[in-house]
């Protein structure tokens, strides 16, 4: 159950058979979240891609190869009982915490004393350390997001639903005396995908987009097994993508999917 | 910033954790603080160091390491 | 120069040049430490091979290895002062010296590991009561003082120190209640050895370090315990019989080290019984209940070599050799079964450590492996050095073998 003291629980559906692996979704998210960029980018496992397109493949030869992408946002899990992140829990200087409020799991780097506790935790390898003190060379500093704060070296960092554009539709919202409506708060991914292939809102919304989608009998998450209880939901078709999404033994069958995509 | 800026719940974690840690660090303070206590007793009472040559074949033979005591049941 | 003036009555010791360029050699290892360090610390953690991947790396390992290999000080603490075992009084000074050294090597290793070593602090002021590392940060330093607090006797029992009449009575009255904090230093030990394990239980996403438990205590937790207590005494004894060797004295009698090799023994043997047992119901149930197969955990260069290295050649044989009268009775046999009991134990915590992360989660995830720079060697490097310079110093200079004038009556 994503319990929450206001029922909201943020997340996103991302059809992936509409995702062509254009990495808009990645490039918007970097610009938006003044995610620097490396003096070497070739070194991958140093990248900081807080949102990163994985490309998989049914592993069939020519002419029978298919291919999909899984664009890999955090998943802002829950875990069971809604309080069980795996990063959260592990995190010694309450560094991370998941907000009851939004379901979002946050990251203050200002507190992280830069441990990796939280980056070897997660299995999803959706958090990320700087390794390096980025420069902004060259005026590369004048596109920065005045809304987000840059990170030093020596601590993590990970997408945040953009929460910073959370609290944007928050204060409209106390403005205009109402509440956060669904297209008030998307996130830079969201907006930029030209296939429409994410969707985000309150999960638990039924005037929200996601909230349908996620029932889809084609919906799943990524790790079921863990028990992670991510928000973040897939959507396909394709049999051999779904089962791609968690790990199987070969003479398992794929795990019946529930209406409603699980909790 | 104090600890209780953001999201703190007190729970029964912290009483246990918080409670544990401090009795270990209070009984080493005691621990030390006695020690010192015992030995200014010692100082002011007009005791002496052995000194060497005492004849003994075992040159460390009167450090008790606490046995002696213990034998006595005081710390049982 | 002669410095038999500072020497423990009774003893003696090389001559000053021998002992100058032994301490020449360990201090220019740790000059290797050092301008790692610096490099470290003034440009950043890239001067490590680890990466998103290897979230953690050889200090870690060894971190790990030290804390669990000095566990000597605390379980001979609590069988000398608590369990009144008195043989072992001859060993318990070497055993806090080998302790203190381990931690506090352990946490300057840490300063440098950490990416913002100045906010380390944030772990007491900012605590997450419900994280294994946090219960390991607190109960490591607070067992650093514990240890402190038992060293400190046995420096101002030096020949010297030991003649002001304040620091002799100090010293003293320490040693009159040093069950205390050898109690203290039981219960801290207990919990931070076994949050070292407890810290790779809890890794529910993680199938390869995740284990079920009993209340909020992964196995892991308990496994820990047992196989740093079993490595600890080893460890402690094989660095006397290397001493020996060195020094060509006899530090402490065949008594006292059988003993250690008993206590050795029969620990690892509990150990190995509960550690097969565990090792089995994770490969064949739990493992296949998160739809993988055991052959996935190892892989090139993580193969299964790794696994008849740990639990093999560093588990089932010296415990064989450690149970057995004749290689307690022995030097040598006896001083190689306590190193490859502690070589079983290190074997652990590498595996927990870097097999843990070279294994992918996700099934679109690459299997890694990762090597040390030489900065990251540099700086385990100088915990050794460390180690060679404190207990070189403290064996020169203090009072640590009990029987050593009576051991070697031709001083």
């Amino acid at each position: 159950m994503s319990s929450s003291s206001s029922g909201i629980r943020y997340g996103m559906v991302i059809d992936v058979d509409k995702c062509t692996g254009c990495g808009a979704c990645s490039v918007a998210c970097m610009s938006e979240n003044n995610i620097g960029v490396l003096p070497d980018e070739t070194d991958k496992v140093r990248s900081i891609t807080w949102l990163r397109v994985y490309q998989i493949d049914n592993h069939k030869p020519y002419p029978d190869t298919q291919i999909a992408f899984f664009p890999r946002p955090c998943q802002h899990c829950a875990g069971a009982l809604g309080h069980h992140t795996p990063c959260v829990s592990v995190c010694p200087a309450t560094a991370t915490d998941r907000d009851e409020e939004t379901g979002i799991v946050s990251q203050i780097p200002t507190r992280c004393i830069g441990c990796r506790y939280c980056v070897a935790a997660c299995p999803y390898h959706a958090r990320y350390f700087n390794w390096f003190d980025v420069p902004w060379p060259d005026g590369l500093d004048r596109p920065l997001s005045p809304f987000v704060a840059p990170r030093m070296r020596g601590v993590v960092e990970k997408c945040t639903f953009c929460f910073h554009r959370y609290q944007r539709a928050k204060n409209k919202a106390f403005v205009d005396g109402s509440t956060v409506a669904e297209k008030d708060y998307q996130t830079a991914c969201t907006e930029a995908c030209p296939s429409g292939a994410i969707t985000f809102g309150d999960l638990n919304n039924p005037e929200h987009k996601v909230h349908e989608l996620k029932k889809s009998p084609y919906a799943f998450r990524l790790l079921e097994r863990l028990h992670t209880n991510t928000a973040v939901y897939y959507m396909s078709t394709r049999e051999w993508v779904r089962r791609q999404a968690d790990n199987y033994l070969s003479h398992e069958k794929l795990a019946k999917v529930q209406a409603g995509g699980g909790h | 910033m104090l600890p209780f800026v953001f999201e703190w719940r007190w729970d029964i974690g912290h009483g246990v954790f918080m409670g544990l840690f401090y009795l270990a660090l209070t009984v080493v303070s005691l621990g030390v603080v006695g020690a010192l206590a015992m030995t200014f007793y010692d100082l002011y009472s007009g005791k002496e160091v052995h000194e060497e040559g005492h004849g003994h074949e075992d040159p460390w033979a009167d450090y008790s390491y606490g046995h002696d005591k213990a034998d006595r049941g005081e710390y049982a | 120069m002669d410095d038999s003036k500072f020497w423990p009555r009774g003893t003696t010791r090389c001559g000053t040049v021998p002992f100058g360029l032994w301490m020449l050699f360990c201090l220019l290892m740790l000059g290797w430490a050092l301008v790692s360090a610096f490099l470290v610390l003034y440009k950043g953690l890239n001067q490590t091979n680890m990466n998103d991947y290897f979230a953690f790396g050889v200090w870690i390992v060894v971190d790990l290895a030290v804390i669990a290999l000095g566990a000597g000080a605390f379980f001979t603490g609590f069988m000398t002062y608590v369990l009144k075992r008195e043989e072992l009084k001859n060993i318990i000074n070497a055993a806090v010296i080998i302790g203190f050294i381990c931690y506090s090597g352990a946490i300057l290793m840490l300063g440098i590991d950490i990416g913002q070593p100045i906010r380390g602090w944030f772990g007491f002021w900012h605590a997450n009561v419900h994280s294994m590392l946090t219960e390991v940060m607190f109960c490591i330093t607070t067992y650093l003082i514990v240890l402190i607090v038992e060293f400190v006797p046995l420096i101002l029992e030096n020949r010297q120190i030991n003649k002001v009449p304040d620091l002799h009575f100090f010293a003293h009255n320490l040693h009159t209640i040093m069950i205390v904090f050898a109690a203290t230093g039981t219960f801290l030990s207990f919990f931070h050895q076994g949050s070292l394990g407890g810290m790779y239980g809890v890794l529910f996403a993680r199938p390869f370090a995740a284990r079920t438990g009993v209340l909020i205590w992964p196995w892991t937790f308990f496994l820990f315990i047992l196989s740093a207590i079993a490595a600890g005494p080893s460890f402690t004894t094989s660095i006397v019989m290397i001493t020996e060797i060195v020094s060509g004295k006899k530090l402490t009698t065949q008594k006292t080290k059988a003993m250690m090799a008993k206590v050795s023994g029969y620990l690892l043997l509990f150990y190995l019984v509960l550690k097969i047992s565990d090792t089995l119901y994770w490969a064949f149930v739990q493992t296949p209940g998160m739809g993988l197969s055991p052959s996935v955990y190892y892989q090139a260069p993580y193969g299964t070599w790794l696994l008849i290295a740990e639990l093999g050649i560093g588990g089932i044989l010296p415990c064989i050799l450690l149970l057995s009268p004749q290689v307690r009775s022995s030097y040598f046999i006896l001083l190689v079964a306590m190193l490859l009991n502690c070589f079983g134990v290190t074997m652990n915590r590498f595996v927990m450590t870097i097999q843990s992360l070279a294994i992918p989660v996700l099934p679109f995830e690459k299997f890694i492996a990762y090597l040390p720079t030489w900065q990251e060697w540099g700086i385990s490097a100088g915990v050794v050095a460390y180690g060679f310079i404190v207990f070189s110093l403290a064996y020169r200079y203090l009072p640590v073998f009990p029987q050593e004038p009576k051991l070697n009556p031709t001083d």
